[in-house]
């Protein structure tokens, strides 16, 4: 009897619907679904931008208000039970354990969150007033922004208690949620590579691990051997000052910089 | 998620150790590589801030 060829499956070995070398229109597996081949690991994303080649792209995060993902203190509010989804319970503002739902609100960073945006997203609850406070969370559904409130429900229940008022938040989507071609002045995320052009609002695999190739900014040609973050030019890498995030290592230098790729070593999700 | 020294703008920076035990610190580029910030944070010395882990895959 042979294995199911079933993704995912506990048994056998899934095979890809789609290769790492196609984009496609119709979303093939789920986003943030990760592929190892060898010594090169890849997650399926979906592209918000045209993500090229070679390009280093992240996720569009001024859907979520700002470059910052941030929303500050105080800005859990209670919501009716009913008010995002007929199964929401009601919730509170200050988060008992065992909840798996919260509402947040802020006066326009949330305006561009549309319904299940954030989902296998992730959210910090953050008290400066209590240290073991910190907590994070994968995000299972949203609601849509409505009068300045998303209602969102979390894959495992609160562990701890909030406090009202002193509670942060942070959001992030999946980090292969909108990809566009990176830049180190707005896109702050850089999750993966592509091996083919992407279009907007197809899905691909984006390479986040091992030898790959990346598109490098002008004078920085002889990356063989540096690391690298993202440079001011979308998708384009620049060598590191060791400051910005790290991309990953090249590997060769390359002849003609801001449009021939270098052979690199991704070093962004293993 | 990460407790943040002194980087609010901790969104794609990268990290070392603070002097502040438990707490990290933006880069200068000499101590070992924590990870890379996220999402920028409110306030420091005790929000944590989101972050991709680099330390052992």
């Amino acid at each position: 009897m042979s294995a199911p060829n079933r993704w995912g499956s506990d048994i056998g070995t899934g095979t890809p619907a789609q290769s790492i070398y196609e984009a496609s229109t119709t979303q093939k597996h789920r986003i943030g679904t990760r592929l190892k081949i060898g010594e090169r690991t890849f997650y399926y994303g979906e592209a918000v931008a045209s993500c090229s080649p070679a390009e280093i792209c992240s996720p569009d995060q001024s859907l979520l208000g700002s470059s910052l993902g941030l929303l500050e203190d105080g800005n859990c509010v209670a919501l009716a039970a009913g008010t995002a989804f007929s199964d929401q319970p009601a919730i509170t503002a200050a988060l008992a354990v065992g909840d798996t739902w919260l509402a947040v609100t802020h006066a326009d960073r949330l305006d561009n969150v549309t319904k299940n945006l954030l989902v296998d997203g992730y959210v910090v609850l953050t008290d400066s007033a209590n240290a073991d406070y910190q907590q994070i969370y994968k995000i299972k559904r949203n609601s849509a922004m409505s009068s300045d409130i998303v209602a969102i429900e979390l894959y495992d229940p609160i562990v701890t208690a909030t406090t009202d008022g002193t509670t942060g938040i942070s959001l992030m989507m999946n980090p292969w949620k909108k990809m566009r071609p990176a830049d180190s002045t707005v896109d702050e995320q850089p999750g993966g590579v592509p091996l083919v052009e992407i279009a907007a609002s197809s899905f691909g695999w984006f390479q986040t691990w091992g030898p790959s190739m990346i598109q490098v900014d002008a004078g920085h040609e002889a990356c063989g051997g540096l690391q690298l973050m993202l440079s001011t030019t979308a998708g384009q890498a620049d060598a590191s000052n060791g400051t910005l995030s790290v991309i990953g290592d090249g590997l060769v230098d390359c002849t003609t910089a801001g449009a021939d790729a270098a052979l690199v070593k991704l070093r962004l999700y293993p | 998620m990460i407790q943040i020294a002194d980087a609010a703008t901790m969104g794609g920076i990268q990290l070392m150790l603070d002097d502040t035990a438990g707490q990290a610190v933006a880069s200068d580029g000499t101590l070992p590589h924590i990870g890379c910030g996220l999402v920028d944070v409110t306030s420091y010395n005790a929000d944590a801030g989101l972050v991709n882990l680099q330390i052992y895959p």
